[in-house]
């Protein structure tokens, strides 16, 4: 098991709380009172009729975050997700547009087109950490920059939809769709495959596996790494790429299960907001599915509040970089 | 080129240099004292937005620049309470500082001008600013448009000095190179580092005034547009010299100058998003080159030492 100690505690305390305390301080900002936006918060997180909203958000972070708790175990610290995830959900309506009507070939082909895409994109980061030292929190930050403009200029240039009036791919084939499973809601194959796969995945990779063993090994440096046998450049190189497959994956299902196209604002944060899910998960592997189910209500409540007191937009990016304070450092404090 | 146009250039060319060089120039003081504060691009830009408001409303772009000072250093005092004395990862608290800032200035300027298109100032810095200038010898007013510039220039120079030859310089060096054995010596490095990014988060603000109420005249989301994390990489560049630092930041201006004067000539056609995203790429580029330099000051990005 991994190790447990009062900074476990602490640390979830925080990451529960930040988002709440960041978001009531704002809504004074605009005159609104804080114990009726987190009313909204909660009403719109979590009341019956918004839990599948919730799981849909909670998807995409939990997808994202199981890859960051296997990287953050070998002490590299990947926070441009959200980057990996925009890319992703490009490549794979960009192949999904040429895989119509293969249906669950197209929709297997294209995940996984995604997810590599997302890899690659990760791979740099990781090859400059491996071979140049380069710190990777600074250089996936500036990649999750250059993502956002990569996409940009396609989504508005090569890939744009020639009849669409916002810059977005086109729609997918309808056979490439995956399709709700319980009526009126959005809810797909994806957001139920995922808390049933990914939950045990990341407590036995992480709590009962020899590769939990051995990225552990590597976080504790090259040499220690040589010792038992492990190249530690490489290994580098191949958690990066791990875990941006599964960014990637995570913006797939957004285009396959939901939006059938891409578009700019595909990823609504997940990828900063599975940081601290990460965080945690990888002190105790347990918590990635309560808490990521947790990240997507607050998330989806904090938009709820924002529409129904008239609070400016804005907030989820603060929230963002709060949470990224409050439980980074934690992990890398040995 | 005749001589107006040559001058016209080199304008532009200081124009683009001032703010990347006030901030590199602290940045450089701050490395090598042992820390490195990608909390520039967020103080730069809480300048930016703190000086359009207080102008909008005062209407003084003077009272706009020392508010945008103030503030600058303000979020700057806020990194160093968190990187120098809780020892938080610096890299961290940077990046975090600057992602909460680009939110919080998004929301606020939401909150205060709504979503029309944003009022214009009605007297720039530079305007406030031309009285000076005219004191200033050689062409004062046409190669510098604010006082900054020829800050910015003496900035590394200075620096130059105090690091080579003063006790000053000797103690931020013995800072960023054995915080432990400086502190037993009687140094408070924890003290050396608060109050450069304290001056840091001055030259930050007064650089984010000049892009919102200087050149542009209004504020834009995210308008500094990593900016600031260039400042950063230049001083990695420039293997922490300040002899460097100077003819670093010009070839880079140079670029940007070349790379405006292209996109309005129209000779080529550059997307947009590319002429937006060269502060990034030249940052990864820059990492990709000269990280785990020999020169790097020893125990920059560690807060740990004993004492």
């Amino acid at each position: 098991m991994p190790a447990r100690s009062p900074r476990l505690v602490t640390g979830l305390l925080i990451v529960v709380l930040a988002p709440l305390l960041a978001i009531s301080i704002l809504s004074l900002f605009s005159g609104v009172n804080a114990v009726e936006t987190i009313y909204w918060v909660f009403w719109g997180g979590f009341s019956p009729t918004q839990i599948p909203e919730t799981m849909l958000r909670a998807t995409p972070i939990l997808i994202t975050s199981f890859g960051l708790s296997l990287a953050y175990l070998a002490r590299i610290w990947n926070i441009g997700s959200e980057g990996q995830i925009l890319l992703g959900a490009i490549a794979t309506a960009w192949i999904g547009l040429h895989l119509g009507g293969l249906g669950v070939i197209g929709v297997i082909v294209s995940t996984i087109f995604g997810g590599l895409c997302g890899a690659l994109w990760a791979s740099i980061p990781g090859l400059l950490r491996a071979y140049r030292g380069a710190n990777e929190v600074f250089s996936t930050l500036m990649m999750n920059y250059l993502a956002l403009y990569l996409a940009s200029y396609l989504l508005q240039g090569p890939l744009r939809s020639p009849t669409s009036l916002f810059p977005e791919t086109a729609t997918l084939s309808r056979d490439l769709w995956v399709e709700p499973l319980i009526p009126g809601t959005r809810v797909n194959a994806f957001v139920l495959l995922s808390p049933a796969l990914i939950a045990p995945a990341t407590y036995i990779l992480v709590a009962r596996s020899t590769l939990g063993i051995k990225l552990r090994v590597i976080g504790e440096g090259a040499e220690k790494a040589r010792y038992f046998g492990i190249d530690a450049g490489k290994a580098i190189v191949a958690t990066m790429f791990l875990s941006g497959f599964l960014a990637g994956i995570a913006g797939s299902t957004e285009v396959l299960g939901i939006h059938h196209r891409a578009l700019p604002s595909i990823s609504q944060g997940y990828g900063y907001l599975a940081i601290p899910v990460a965080v945690i998960a990888s002190l105790e592997p347990r918590l990635i599915l309560p808490l990521s189910i947790y990240l997507g209500g607050v998330v989806n409540g904090v938009e709820v509040a924002q529409m129904n007191l008239s609070i400016p937009s804005g907030a989820s990016y603060i929230i963002q970089g709060i949470l990224l304070i409050a439980s980074l450092p934690m992990a890398m404090r040995r | 080129m005749d001589l107006p146009s040559i001058s016209g250039f080199i304008g532009s060319l200081l124009a683009i240099s001032t703010p990347i060089l006030l901030i590199a120039s602290l940045e450089l003081l701050v490395q090598r004292s042992g820390v490195i504060n990608l909390g520039v691009e967020g103080a730069m830009l809480v300048g930016a937005f703190t000086a359009y408001v207080v102008t909008l409303y005062t209407s003084s772009p003077l009272l706009g620049l020392l508010s945008a000072i103030a503030l600058g250093s303000l979020v700057s005092i806020l990194f160093a309470i968190m990187a120098v004395y809780m020892r938080l990862d610096q890299i961290v608290v940077g990046v975090s500082i600057s992602m909460v800032s680009i939110g919080l200035t998004s929301y606020l300027y939401r909150l205060i001008v709504g979503y029309g298109s944003p009022p214009k100032i009605q007297s720039t810095l530079i305007d406030a600013l031309a009285p000076f200038l005219r004191s200033i010898p050689i062409a004062g007013d046409t190669l510098f448009q604010t006082p900054l510039t020829p800050i910015s220039l003496a900035l590394p120079i200075a620096f130059w000095l105090l690091l080579g030859r003063s006790l000053v310089g000797a103690i931020i060096k013995a800072s960023g190179e054995d915080p432990s054995r400086a502190c037993r010596l009687g140094v408070n490095v924890a003290m050396v580092r608060t109050i450069l990014l304290a001056l840091e988060g001055i030259a930050s603000g007064a650089a984010g005034a000049l892009l919102s109420i200087g050149y542009y005249g209004s504020f834009l989301e995210n308008m500094t547009a990593g900016r600031g994390y260039l400042a950063v990489a230049l001083v990695i560049l420039s293997s922490w010299s300040p002899a460097r630092l100077l003819p670093t930041v010009l070839i880079f201006s140079l670029i940007e100058v070349a790379q405006l004067r292209l996109q309005a000539s129209g000779i080529i056609e550059i997307p947009y998003q590319l002429a937006l995203s060269m502060p990034y790429i030249f940052t990864l580029a820059i990492l990709a080159i000269s990280s785990g330099g020999k020169k790097a000051p020893r125990s920059l990005g560690s807060s740990e030492y004993e004492c």
